[in-house]
């Protein structure tokens, strides 16, 4: 079965935005290590899922990053890196889970309209690689709440913002993990990756 | 600041609970000998413990005076020191006239204005200043910048919902981070200085 992993920037109180979705205190000057954890996390992705409020500006945003011509000439290989990530954005497929949308305008991505458990679960048992969630914070809250996530990658960013947008807090009773580990990082990031319990 | 916290960062459930905590204060010293030593050894670096007036008035002297009293527990280092280390309660309404259990003796009330109080203690010489809690002193010397230094251990678990200690902030915090460590039992140690802007 496809696996489920969780990636998602987060502040030392617990919140992946701010109250009105701020990114502000997100740490964007990432060093090498990390941007290969990053890679190695993601290296086995054929399948982003995206709640259809992130995915009105991930969409677009990485459309633009792959395929604006001016980054594909840049011979500074962090640029050229950058590039492939957002090849890979833009070329793997794409899941909106949406209530809204009827059609998608976008490309390589699907939309998903049924019951979210039931879709995750078919998607799981199809035949493929592994399966990533980036956000936002409602679709990601709704994802925790059905148990199917099998991988936690929490980028623990040194900032407390005091208020903002939870993950956990659909839960309906404690969720206890097993620590895979835990990695620092020199830009100040701790990446914690944990894998639920299941009963 | 050496505090427990959950995954979703609470320090509490909703009503207090905190028996989710790999160690939850408790006389039971199972828990990762490792993570023991992390938490002695930073308890030995301090000269003072500021504690909440709850805790005075439930007991936290009498609690580790009790709990120094047997040499041959494997809580003794721990419970030693805090039991001879001088406890300051800061409380604009309780006096030393109110008896406590435990008594006065290693202990003193500070009142007053709270910024000026604790950074007038702070410039006093001596060795560091350590709070565990309670969750609203916590809180309030969160909101006015007055802890240098976090250590903050994540439990293996997400709550859902409960007591948070940095609600109150009226702005964002950055922090450097010192140092991040995995225990076998699960917690992960984040330790943090506070960047002053």
């Amino acid at each position: 079965m496809r696996k489920l992993k969780l990636q998602v920037q987060i502040s030392i109180d617990g919140y992946i935005a701010g109250v009105n979705g701020e990114m502000d205190w997100i740490t964007w000057s990432l060093d090498n290590a990390i941007l290969k954890y990053i890679s190695d996390l993601n290296k086995d992705i054929d399948c982003i899922l995206l709640g259809r409020v992130l995915a009105e500006g991930f969409i677009p945003h990485w459309k633009m990053e792959a395929t604006d011509p001016t980054k594909k000439r840049d011979f500074v290989k962090e640029m050229s890196e950058q590039y492939d990530f957002a090849k890979k954005m833009h070329e793997t497929k794409k899941v909106v889970f949406t209530k809204s949308l009827k059609n998608s305008e976008w490309e390589n991505t699907v939309l998903a309209t049924g019951d979210l458990a039931t879709e995750i679960n078919t998607l799981k048992n199809q035949h493929g690689g592994d399966i990533v969630a980036y956000g936002g914070a409602a679709f990601v809250s709704s994802l925790i709440k059905t148990g199917l996530i099998d991988e936690f990658h929490l980028f623990v960013n040194p900032v407390a913002i005091g208020k903002g947008m939870a993950i956990f807090k659909e839960l309906e009773s404690k969720q206890d993990f097993n620590l895979v580990k835990a990695t620092s990082f020199e830009c100040g990031i701790v990446v914690i990756h944990y894998q639920p319990k299941r009963n | 600041m050496e505090t427990q916290v959950s995954i979703d960062g609470f320090i509490a459930e909703p009503d207090g609970n905190t028996n989710w905590m790999i160690w939850n204060w408790g006389p039971d010293w199972t828990w990762d000998k490792e993570l023991q030593k992390h938490h002695t050894d930073l308890t030995l670096s301090a000269d003072s413990i500021l504690i909440s007036r709850q805790m005075a008035e439930e007991g936290f002297i009498a609690h580790w005076q009790k709990a120094s009293e047997n040499s041959e527990s494997p809580q003794f280092a721990f419970a030693h020191h805090v039991s001879k280390t001088h406890k300051v309660v800061f409380s604009n309404t309780l006096t030393k006239s109110v008896a406590i259990s435990g008594g006065w003796d290693t202990a003193d009330i500070v009142s007053g204005n709270f910024v000026e109080q604790i950074n007038q203690l702070k410039s006093k010489p001596g060795k560091n200043i350590l709070v565990y809690g309670g969750a609203t002193l916590v809180s309030s010397l969160i909101k006015e910048r007055l802890i240098d230094e976090f250590h903050i251990l994540v439990n293996p678990i997400a709550l859902g919902n409960g007591l948070s200690i940095f609600r109150a902030m009226a702005d964002k915090q950055n922090m450097i981070l010192l140092q991040s460590k995995s225990f076998s039992c699960g917690v992960v140690l984040l330790q943090y200085k506070r960047i002053t802007n």
